[in-house]
């Protein structure tokens, strides 16, 4: 191998692994986690609440952010396991300015798949803001007396399903049995819902 | 590959340069091919990022192109720089490999595109090189680890991945290569026979051509002692003719010598018995002028003939002083014989005759002693005759020598031409006669033959007038 080549070598492995750290680093960069977690149901919203001894879950999604599909197929998943516990509402961004039909969209048509749910509108972000949330995928889980006991993303990563901490975490609460090891907010991977 | 003859090794090399370069071409449009499709899948995953109403394209396509453009563009610029260089080959099995990283990565680590790894193990097995096996094997190992214990979900889909996940990932890596560099081997090993055959037919080659040269050389050394032997031969028959014209002419010369002496006598007495008769003297003197004129011709005839070796040049001469001298050699033998011989000839409209003339001759006499043989001992006395036509049928000169002989037996014709064959008694053939004469036709473009179909027996001498290429060396004669 030739001088020239014994540099270049070494210095292209080097650019595709710094390429390669810098894709995977954006990957799990997580959108703003927006308010703590633990605050009660906002009086103000228009979502309806839990029925009595029931959960809540709310999700809300940018309509167009395609990370968010993840989060839906995962909705999806917790729905399959403990469905019965639960009451969905799917929160979906829209911005006064927007007339465009969602309706074919594949974010809309997956989320029209899911069970019995409650479809929320969110004309500028009004509902997001109520509830202290600016990242899309992110989910609320409110318990039986109207507090949030849980909120994040519940996707490994930006766009990817699978096995994440925050399904984990839900399911736990929802069994009765959350884990020592669990947490109460996880990194949440989508669009940005509103700005700091 | 290992090999006793260099020449073996050197075509293995040239063949495996071969198979390096063209799967080199490969990888090229594979890596473009490859670039293009991450672009695409990132544009169709996701194209753009939102910030509420806000839109801007998605890093990852930022990445596929940024990724995809160093993984493609570095190998293609040292296959570029260096075509079938080693490097090459290691280059292309990082980017090839990584490329399945990146694909995975872009896809949410789909189990689906982990087959991308399988595949790409497959084209690099193209290479024929268990070292670009192993490098490729090493690349997606250690991807899998670094990618499984720091993003799991990038790899594999699943944030609890173990480390018992990677291994079993690698663990099928492993597996396929065992078939893949087996493959290879045998794939070598094939190359590497057809190499060695290739040589030892080579080196049996070699061997023919040097043969072959030997065998060539000898076949020209043959050949120039046969054209040797062949112009000896002419020499001799022409030696021959010569001795037999010698002979007639010393015969020819010896009748007259006798006239001479004879008149020479007779004048002399007459001188001392009686006045000198001016008449008489000058009647007498004009016959000795005759026959002394005649033996000059003879002479004359015989120098010709006998001046020009083998390397006579083509002339261009007049056709009837040429027949009329060779006819003086030959026919005093035929009135000492009793045969009518007669010259026919037709329309000569040229007096402009390229040829070798003493050649000419030399066939010609040949021809008329042959015709003489033929009818000497005929009994039936109407039988002793010879005729000479001599005819211009276009640019062919017909010379056609009949004789009143019974011909040559059929089953002789076809070996007349050969070198020593003759009809006659062994004093009187040589065998060559007329296969020189053939010879000095064809050298003149003409040809000789037996003119099987005509009513007597004849020979036929046809030459063209003119003989192109030899027209160079043409000395005109008056």
């Amino acid at each position: 191998m030739s001088i020239k080549k014994a540099v270049l070598f070494p210095l292209w492995i080097v650019a595709v692994g710094l390429g390669f750290l810098a894709l995977n680093s954006y990957s799990h960069t997580p959108g703003e986690p927006g308010a703590a977690v633990g605050a009660a149901w906002p009086p103000e919203s228009k979502l309806p609440a839990a029925g009595p001894g029931r959960y809540s879950l709310v999700a809300f999604i940018h309509p167009r952010c395609n990370c968010s599909l993840a989060t839906l197929t995962e909705i999806g998943n917790l729905l399959s396991a403990d469905g019965d516990k639960i009451d969905l509402s799917l929160v979906f961004y829209k911005s006064h300015s927007d007339s465009k039909d969602w309706s074919a969209d594949r974010i809309w048509q997956k989320a029209q798949l899911l069970p019995a749910h409650h479809t929320l509108i969110d004309e500028d972000g009004k509902e997001a803001e109520l509830f202290g949330v600016l990242t899309s995928g992110q989910v609320l889980l409110f318990n039986r007396e109207g507090r949030s006991v849980f909120k994040g993303g519940i996707t490994p990563s930006r766009g990817a399903t699978g096995v994440s901490l925050g399904r984990q975490t839900i399911l736990g609460y929802l069994d009765g049995k959350k884990p020592w090891n669990l947490t109460n907010e996880t990194p949440a991977f989508g669009c940005a819902l509103g700005k700091l | 590959m290992k090999s006793a003859c260099p020449r073996a090794r050197e075509i293995f090399d040239l063949s495996y340069h071969k198979i390096v370069m063209k799967t080199d071409q490969m990888f090229l449009r594979l890596f473009i091919v490859q670039w293009v499709l991450c672009v695409a899948i990132s544009i169709w995953i996701s194209p753009l990022t939102w910030t509420l109403d806000q839109a801007a394209v998605n890093p990852h396509i930022y990445f596929a192109i940024g990724l995809g453009g160093l993984l493609t563009l570095f190998p293609a610029f040292l296959i570029w720089r260096e075509p079938g260089a080693p490097t090459n080959r290691y280059a292309v099995a990082v980017a090839q490999m990584l490329f399945s990283v990146l694909a995975i990565h872009l896809t949410g680590g789909r189990i689906e595109t982990h087959f991308h790894v399988f595949g790409s193990l497959a084209f690099l097995a193209f290479y024929r090189d268990r070292n670009v096996m192993l490098v490729a094997t090493a690349v997606t190992g250690l991807s899998h680890l670094v990618g499984g214990t720091f993003w799991p979900d990038s790899v594999y889909a699943d944030l609890d991945s173990s480390i018992a996940h990677t291994l079993e990932h690698i663990g099928w890596v492993v597996f396929e290569n065992v078939f893949l560099i087996q493959l290879i081997r045998d794939s070598r090993a094939e190359v590497t026979a057809t190499a060695i055959k290739q040589a030892e037919l080579e080196q049996a080659l070699a061997g023919t051509e040097i043969q072959v040269q030997q065998r060539t050389a000898d076949l020209k050394r043959s050949q120039e002692q046969l054209t040797s032997q062949q112009l000896a031969m002419a020499n001799s028959a022409r030696n021959a003719a010569l001795g037999e014209m010698a002979g007639q002419a010393a015969h020819e010369i010896n009748t007259p010598l006798g006239a001479l002496v004879l008149i020479t006598q007779s004048l002399m007495e007459r001188v001392d018995r009686e006045p000198v008769d001016r008449a008489y003297f000058h009647t007498k003197l004009g016959l000795v002028m005759q026959i002394t004129e005649k033996m000059s011709k003879i002479i004359n005839s015989m120098r010709k003939l006998a001046g020009q070796g083998a390397n006579e040049v083509v002339v261009r001469v007049k056709l009837r002083p040429l027949i009329d001298e060779t006819v003086l050699l030959c026919e005093g033998r035929y009135k000492r014989g009793s045969i009518i011989f007669n010259i026919e000839y037709g329309q000569l409209d040229t007096d402009s005759f390229e040829c070798r003339a003493n050649e000419v001759s030399q066939v010609l006499i040949n021809l008329l002693n042959n015709a003489h043989d033929a009818v000497k001992n005929q009994e039936d006395l109407t039988r002793r005759w010879v005729k000479l036509k001599v005819q211009l049928v276009g640019e062919l000169v017909t010379f056609r020598i009949e004789d009143g002989g019974e011909g040559v037996a059929p089953e002789h014709r076809d070996k007349l031409f050969n070198s020593s064959f003759t009809t006659k008694s062994l004093d009187e053939g040589t065998g060559f006669g007329l296969p020189i004469c053939k010879k000095i036709a064809e050298r003149h473009h003409g040809r000789i033959y037996y003119d099987a179909d005509s009513k007597t027996s004849c020979f036929v001498l046809e030459l063209p007038c003119a003989q192109g290429d030899a027209m160079d060396s043409v000395v005109k004669v008056g």
